[in-house]
C-alpha cells in the first residue's frame, strides 16, 4: 500500500513571502545555470596520477596571470588622469585581485587525503594576484591619490601660535 | 601632477568652479532680497519749500548733497551729491528748476525738478575772484510771467532765464568786487536789490537792478559800527546787518532813488527783552518784505525793519528757534517758532507784523529728542512754509535738530523723521541679535501675518507657479504686490533674534556727532539710540562683554579720551541701555608731552565665569606714564600682567617722520622699544620734496588662517610668513607735491619715489622693503595673512597701480608627512625670532582710484580671500586674491601654461587687473562720499556681512567662494518633499502589485 505523503502549505507563517504551492520550484523556472561552478579542483576527479593533479594545480595557479596582465595593460592604457573610465579600470584592477586573493581558498581547497601539495600553487595564484593589487596600488599614486605628499596633509596644519601681540591704538 | 587627498581635490575644484564664473553675480529678482542702501543727505544748511508744479522740499546739506524730498513720508525723491568738499551755499526754488550755489559761490547750478537732473550751469568767477562763499548770492526774480535767476558775483550781476539758462544780460556792479559780503534779493518794485559789504567796512552798498540789467539806482548806508560780514540780511523792501561784535542789529528801509542815508542802529540787548542772553545772535533769511527773524542765544524773535529809527520786535519766545519770515496763505507775514521740550517739540506760527499767533503753540508729541545727559537737543534751523496738502492749509515746518536729525511738522503733528546723523558714521560694529526666547519669539510671532493670510498668500504663490508653467496671467497684478509684501513681512531675515548660521546681526554705528545707533541688519530698521552729543568726544567702538550663554546681553563700549584720562562708556547692545562709565587715568610722567593717551586692545578677551571681557591698555602720551587697565578688575589686571612681557605698541610721530614701537616695563610703565625714522625731515634749504609717511597698515585682530602652508604648482609646500604683528608703512610725496616745481630745473633728479616697508611691530625688524620710482600718494593698504596689497599713483604711467606683497618662511622645511599623519604640529612664531623671509611682490595697473583698502575674512579662513576696493564713486570692488598673487605665471601669448602652472590655479600675468562687472559688491547701486567699510564673518564659512558707509550705508551679504555650504533660499523644500512623498507611495503600490503578480503566477 502506497504510503500517501500529505502536504500542507501554511499561509499565514511567512507574511512576506508568497508560499510555494506543492512541487514549486524556483530554480526550475529560471534559465539552467552554468554548471562550471561545480568547482575545478573538485571536479578533476581523483582518477588521474597524483603528479599530473599536481601539475594541473600548479596550471591553475599561473592560469590569472595573463587576466592580471591585462588588468594591468588595461589601467596603463587608461592613464594616469582623473576620467570616468581610468577610475573605473583602477577600481576593477584593485578589486578583482583582492578578491581573488581573499577566495583563494575555496580555488584552492585542501586535499583530503593530503597527497596533494595544495600551500605552493596558493601562494603563486596569491603572489600574481598581489602583483596585480601593486600595479594597482601604483596607478593609485600615479593618480595622485594616495595622502604620501606633504601637501596632501596641509589642511590638517594649524597657524601657528604668536608668542607676542602688537597693537595700534584704538583712538588713531 | 601632485598627490593630493580627496579633500585637497574637492576643494581644488569647487575653487576652480568659483573660478570659472566669478562670485558675486545675481539674478534681478534677488537684488534687494539680502542688501539695502540707505540714502541720507546729511546735517541740512538750506532747504526750500516749493508749492508748485508739486509740493515738494528742497535741501541742500554741509556734505554737499542737494536733494527733493517727499513731503508726505520724507522719502529721498533724488539727490545729487557735489564734489568732495563743496557744499551749497544758496538755494531757491524756481518752478521748474532748483537753483544752487557751490564752489565757493562761484558755479550757479540749475538742477531739474522733478527729475533732479542738472539742466544747465554758469560759472559766476573764478577761483580766486571771491573772498569766500558769502561773496556770492542768488535771487529768483518775476519778469513777467517768467523767473529769472539774478547771481551776483566777482562785480557784476548776471540775469538767466531760470528755465533755459540763457544768459539775459550782465551788469557791472562795481561795489560788489572785492566784497565780503553779497546779498541779493527780489525788490518789491521789480528787479532785484543787492547790498554788499566790504571787509570790515561799517558801509554797506546797495543798488537796485532792473529786470532788463540796468543798475537803477546806487545807495550807500552807513552805519556806526563795523559790520559783520555773515550776518547781512536783504529782503524786498529792507536790509539788516549785525555789527561785527555781534551786538547791534543795524537796519534800514530801501527806497529807490540813489544817494546815501544810514542804518539805523540798536544794541541787542536793548531790543530784546531784558535778561535775555545774546550771543551767537545771528539773522534768518526770508523772503518777507520789512519783517525778518533774529535768533540769539536766549530765543529768537520776529523784527519789523527799519521802521523809525530802526528796527522793533514784535514778538519774542525764549528758548526758541526761528524760521525765516515767510508769507502766510493770505497774505500777512509771518515767522514760524520751535521750542525743545520734554513733552515734544513746541511749535507756534506768529505774525511777524503784531506778534500776533497765526497758528496756536501746539506739543508734537514724541518729538523731543534727548541727550543721555537728559538734556534736550536743541532746533539748529527751523523752515516753514504755507504748503496747501490733500486739501488742507497748513504750515509745513522742518526742523533741523542739533543731532542732525530732520523732522518735518504739519499741523501740530510729526510727518516724518529722518536719521540724518546715519550720514556722518564714524565707526561701525557688527554685533549678535539676543537669543531667541519665548517671549521675542512670541512678539515675533504677533506681528506675523494670520494663518488666513498666509493661506491666502500660500494660495497665490500657487497661482503664479502655475502661471510660470503655463504661462498665463492667472495672478493679478495687485495679487503679486501681496505676495511681495507678504514674503517682506515674514521674511527670516527680519526676525529679531540672531540665528545658528550667524546671519542675522546688527549694526552699532557711531555717529561724528557723538550718537550710538544700532540697526537690525534684516531691513535697516532702528533698535535703538543714545546721543551722547559731540561733547562726550566719543571715538571708538569696541565689544566689552561677550556672555558665553544665551540669558545675558552682549555689551560694547564707546571710547573718547582726554589728554589725562580715557572714558569708555559701556551699553548694552540689545537694549541700549548704559550700564556703566568708566574712567581710566592716563597718568604722564612730568614734562611728558600733550597728547591723548592710546587705547590698545589685549589679544585675548579674559575668561571671567560667564563672559568674555575684553580688557583695553590706556597708554599715557610720551613714555615713562604708567598704563592703566579697562576694566579696572583683578582679572583684568591679572590678564594685563600675564600679557606685558609680549606686549608691544606702536605710534606714528608724523612729525619726525617716524614709527616707533613701545612696550611696558615690570612697573607697567610706557618705555621706548624702538624707532624707525622712516621720513627725515629734510634739511633746511633743501630743494627736495619733504617725504612723509602716507599710509600705515597693520592686520585686523584676529583674523583667522585657513592654512600656515600654500601648495604650489609642483606640489611642493611654501609654508607662508604668518606674522600678526606686521606693519605696512608707505612713505613718499603726496599726488601733487610737485606741482609747484618746474619741471626744468630738477630733471637731473630722480622723480618722486614711494617706499613702502613692512616692519615688524614687537621688534622694529624690517622684515621688507621696496621702492617704487615715480610713484606718488596717496595710498591705501591692507595686511591679510602673508599679504600685504597697496594702492597708489604711478605718475608715469599716469594710471592708478596696485602691488602686492607675498611672503613667505624660507627656511628649509624639516617636516614629513609622518610628522603631520600621526602627531599634532603645535608651533610658535616669535617676533625675535625671525626665519629667513622670501618675498614676492608684483606691481598692477587699476583702473580704480580708491578711497580705501579692506580684506574680506570669513569664520575660518578658508574661502577665497577678495581684497575690497573702497572706490571714490563709491563702489566696493571685489579684487580675488588670485588676481594679485606675484606668482602670477608669465605665459607667452599664443601658449598654454605649463602643467604645473595650470595646477596652481592662478591666472596668467596680466599687466592690467581686470574690470568684471559681476565684482561690484555695491552692485548697481552706489554709496555716496564712502569712508570704510566693515566685514564681519557670519557663523557659516562660506557668507561674511559688507556694510559699507559714507554719506550713505549699504549692507550685504558677500560670498567669495558662493555658497558651498548651504542650499540656495529659493530651495525647492516643496518639491524635495513631494518627490520623497511620491516615491513612499509608489513603494508602496508596488509593493502590493508585486505580491498580486507573484500570487497570480504560483497559485493561478
Amino acid at each position: 500500500m502506497a504510503e500517501f505523503r500529505k502536504w500542507t502549505v501554511q499561509h499565514d507563517s511567512e507574511r512576506s513571502r508568497i508560499a510555494d504551492p506543492p512541487g514549486f520550484d524556483a530554480a526550475a523556472a529560471r534559465e539552467q545555470a552554468d554548471g562550471s561552478s561545480s568547482g575545478r579542483a573538485a571536479g578533476t576527479g581523483s582518477k588521474l596520477p597524483l603528479a599530473k593533479r599536481q601539475e594541473a594545480l600548479q596550471h591553475a595557479a599561473t592560469a590569472p596571470f595573463k587576466q592580471v596582465a591585462m588588468l594591468c595593460f588595461m589601467m596603463w592604457m587608461s592613464g594616469s588622469t582623473l576620467h570616468l573610465f581610468s577610475i573605473m579600470t583602477t577600481l576593477s584592477g584593485i578589486y578583482q585581485p583582492l578578491s581573488a586573493i581573499l577566495n583563494a581558498k575555496t580555488a584552492f581547497p585542501p586535499d583530503p587525503e593530503g597527497e596533494l601539495d595544495t600551500t605552493l600553487p596558493r601562494l603563486t595564484y596569491c603572489a600574481i594576484h598581489g602583483l596585480g593589487v601593486a600595479f594597482a596600488v601604483y596607478k593609485i599614486n600615479s593618480m595622485g591619490l594616495l595622502p604620501t605628499h606633504l601637501s596632501d596633509w596641509v589642511s590638517s596644519m594649524r597657524p601657528p601660535a604668536v608668542l607676542e601681540h602688537a597693537a595700534g591704538s584704538l583712538l588713531r | 601632477m601632485p598627490a593630493r587627498c580627496p579633500a585637497a581635490i574637492t576643494l581644488a575644484l569647487l575653487l576652480l568652479a568659483a573660478w570659472a564664473s566669478p562670485g558675486q553675480a545675481i539674478y534681478a529678482d534677488q537684488a534687494g532680497q539680502h542688501d539695502w542702501l540707505q540714502q541720507h543727505v546729511g546735517r541740512v544748511s538750506l532747504a526750500a519749500f516749493a508749492a508748485k508744479p508739486r509740493a515738494r522740499l528742497f535741501v541742500a546739506s554741509r556734505a554737499g548733497a542737494v536733494a527733493a524730498l517727499s513731503l508726505k513720508d520724507g522719502s529721498l525723491l533724488w539727490r545729487r551729491v557735489l564734489g568732495e568738499g563743496d557744499a551749497a551755499t544758496a538755494l531757491q526754488a524756481a518752478g521748474a528748476r532748483v537753483l544752487t550755489l557751490s564752489g565757493g559761490g562761484a558755479q550757479l547750478t540749475a538742477w531739474d525738478a522733478a527729475t533732479g537732473a542738472a539742466v544747465w550751469a554758469a560759472n559766476l568767477a573764478g577761483s580766486s575772484d571771491l573772498a569766500g562763499p558769502d561773496a556770492a548770492a542768488l535771487a529768483v526774480v518775476a519778469d513777467g510771467k517768467r523767473s529769472l535767476a539774478v547771481a551776483v558775483a566777482a562785480g557784476s550781476a548776471k540775469g538767466f532765464d531760470a528755465v533755459t539758462g540763457e544768459l539775459l544780460w550782465t551788469a557791472s556792479l562795481p561795489s560788489t568786487k572785492s566784497a565780503a559780503a553779497v546779498k541779493a534779493a527780489p525788490a518789491a518794485a521789480g528787479g532785484a536789490w543787492v547790498a554788499s559789504l566790504q571787509p570790515g567796512a561799517s558801509r554797506l552798498a546797495v543798488d537796485l537792478v532792473s529786470p532788463t540789467g540796468e543798475l537803477v539806482s546806487s545807495i550807500v548806508l552807513g552805519a556806526g559800527a563795523q559790520l559783520s560780514s555773515t550776518q547781512l540780511l536783504l529782503t524786498e523792501a529792507a536790509v539788516a546787518a549785525l555789527s561785527a561784535d555781534g551786538t547791534q542789529l543795524c537796519s534800514a528801509q530801501l527806497e529807490q532813488g540813489g544817494g546815501s542815508g544810514s542804518l539805523g542802529c540798536q544794541a541787542l540787548a536793548s531790543l530784546l527783552p531784558p535778561g535775555t542772553a545774546t550771543e551767537g545772535a545771528h539773522l534768518v533769511a526770508g523772503t518777507c518784505s520789512q519783517h525778518a527773524a533774529l535768533r540769539v542765544a536766549g530765543g529768537a524773535a520776529a523784527l519789523a525793519l527799519g521802521s523809525g529809527s530802526g528796527a522793533a520786535v514784535t514778538a519774542f519766545v525764549p528758548g526758541a528757534a526761528a524760521s525765516g519770515c515767510f508769507r502766510g496763505a493770505a497774505g500777512g507775514q509771518q515767522v514760524a517758532f520751535a521750542t525743545p521740550s520734554a513733552a515734544g517739540l513746541e511749535t507756534r506760527v506768529l505774525s511777524a507784523a503784531d506778534g500776533t499767533a497765526v497758528e496756536a503753540p501746539v506739543s508734537v508729541a514724541g518729538l523731543a529728542p534727548q541727550r543721555v545727559s537728559g538734556k534736550l537737543v536743541g532746533v539748529a534751523e527751523l523752515f516753514a512754509a504755507p504748503l496747501n496738502m490733500g486739501g488742507s492749509q497748513a504750515v509745513s515746518q522742518l526742523a533741523v535738530f542739533d543731532d542732525d536729525s530732520l523732522a518735518l511738522v504739519r499741523g501740530g503733528a510729526q510727518a516724518w523723521l529722518r536719521h540724518e546723523e546715519l550720514a556722518s558714521i564714524r565707526d561701525l560694529l557688527f554685533t549678535d541679535l539676543p537669543a531667541p526666547t519665548p517671549e521675542n519669539e512670541a512678539q515675533w510671532l504677533a506681528s506675523q501675518p494670520s494663518l488666513r493670510q498666509s493661506l491666502a498668500a500660500q494660495l497665490v504663490a500657487l497661482k503664479v507657479q502655475a502661471s510660470r508653467v503655463g504661462s498665463l496671467p492667472l495672478a493679478s497684478p495687485e495679487e503679486l504686490r501681496q505676495l511681495e509684501r507678504h514674503k517682506a513681512v515674514t521674511s527670516d531675515k527680519l526676525r529679531p533674534t540672531r540665528d545658528p548660521d550667524g546671519f542675522r546681526k546688527q549694526l552699532v554705528v557711531l555717529t561724528a556727532g557723538g550718537k550710538v545707533l544700532a540697526l537690525h541688519n534684516g531691513d535697516s530698521r532702528l533698535l535703538w539710540s543714545l546721543d551722547f552729543g559731540p561733547g562726550a568726544g566719543l571715538r571708538k567702538l569696541a565689544l566689552w562683554r561677550v556672555p558665553h550663554d544665551v540669558q545675558h546681553d552682549i555689551e560694547v563700549v564707546a571710547l573718547a579720551a582726554s589728554p589725562d584720562s580715557v572714558t569708555a562708556t559701556v551699553m548694552n547692545a540689545h537694549t541700549g541701555k548704559i550700564l556703566q562709565t568708566l574712567t581710566a587715568p592716563a597718568s604722564q610722567a612730568a614734562g611728558a608731552a600733550d597728547g591723548a593717551p592710546d587705547v590698545l586692545p589685549l589679544s585675548q578677551p579674559v575668561h571671567d565665569g560667564t563672559a568674555d571681557q575684553h580688557v583695553f591698555v590706556v597708554a599715557p602720551a610720551g613714555t615713562d606714564g604708567a598704563a592703566a587697565v579697562l576694566p579696572d578688575t583683578p582679572a583684568a589686571r591679572a590678564a594685563f600682567v600675564a600679557a606685558r612681557p609680549g606686549f608691544a605698541f606702536w605710534r606714528v610721530d608724523e612729525v619726525a617722520g617716524a614709527v616707533r614701537g613701545y612696550g611696558f616695563t615690570e612697573s607697567g610703565a610706557v618705555e621706548e622699544r624702538w624707532s624707525a625714522v622712516l621720513a627725515p625731515p629734510a634739511p633746511a634749504g633743501s630743494s627736495a620734496t619733504q617725504q612723509r609717511i602716507l599710509a600705515l597698515a597693520a592686520h585686523t585682530p584676529g583674523e583667522a588662517v585657513g592654512s600656515p602652508a600654500r601648495v604650489l604648482g609642483s606640489g611642493e609646500l611654501k609654508f607662508k610668513y604668518l606674522n600678526p604683528n606686521t606693519l605696512l608703512v608707505a612713505v613718499g610725496e603726496p599726488r601733487g607735491a610737485r606741482s609747484g616745481h618746474s619741471g626744468g630745473d630738477d630733471s637731473a633728479a630722480a622723480g618722486p619715489r614711494l617706499t613702502v616697508t613692512l616692519l615688524d611691530a614687537v621688534s622694529g625688524r624690517v622684515l621688507f622693503s621696496q621702492t617704487h620710482e615715480d610713484a606718488t600718494g596717496p595710498v591705501h593698504a591692507v595686511l591679510s595673512e602673508n599679504t600685504a596689497v597697496y594702492h597708489f599713483w604711478g605718475s608715469e604711467a599716469h594710471r592708478w597701480q596696485v602691488a602686492s606683497v607675498e611672503l613667505f618662511d624660507a627656511s628649509p622645511t624639516t617636516l614629513r608627512v609622518s610628522d603631520l599623519a600621526f602627531s599634532e604640529t603645535n608651533t610658535t612664531t616669535s617676533s625675535w625670532d625671525v626665519p629667513p623671509i622670501e618675498a614676492g611682490a608684483q606691481t598692477f595697473l587699476v583702473r580704480h582710484a580708491v578711497r580705501g583698502l579692506a580684506a574680506t575674512r570669513s569664520a575660518r579662513g578658508n574661502t577665497a580671500k577678495q581684497v575690497m576696493l573702497l572706490t571714490t564713486t563709491g563702489q566696493v570692488y571685489l579684487v580675488d586674491r588670485r588676481l594679485l598673487d606675484p606668482r602670477r605665471p608669465i605665459v607667452a601669448p599664443g601658449q598654454k601654461p605649463t602643467p604645473q602652472q595650470a595646477a596652481e590655479g592662478l591666472p596668467p600675468y596680466q599687466p592690467e587687473l581686470p574690470l568684471q562687472g559681476p565684482m561690484f559688491a555695491t552692485l548697481d547701486r552706489q554709496v555716496a562720499r564712502l569712508s570704510g567699510a566693515a566685514v564681519e564673518a557670519a557663523v557659516l564659512e562660506s557668507t561674511m556681512l559688507l556694510a559699507a558707509h559714507g554719506l550713505d550705508l549699504f549692507y550685504t551679504r558677500l560670498t567669495p567662494s558662493r555658497s558651498f555650504d548651504m542650499v540656495p533660499d529659493d530651495f525647492p523644500y516643496a518639491l524635495l518633499v513631494l518627490i520623497l512623498g511620491g516615491l513612499t507611495v509608489a513603494t508602496v503600490v508596488l509593493k502590493f502589485i508585486t505580491r498580486r503578480t507573484a500570487v497570480k503566477a504560483k497559485w493561478l
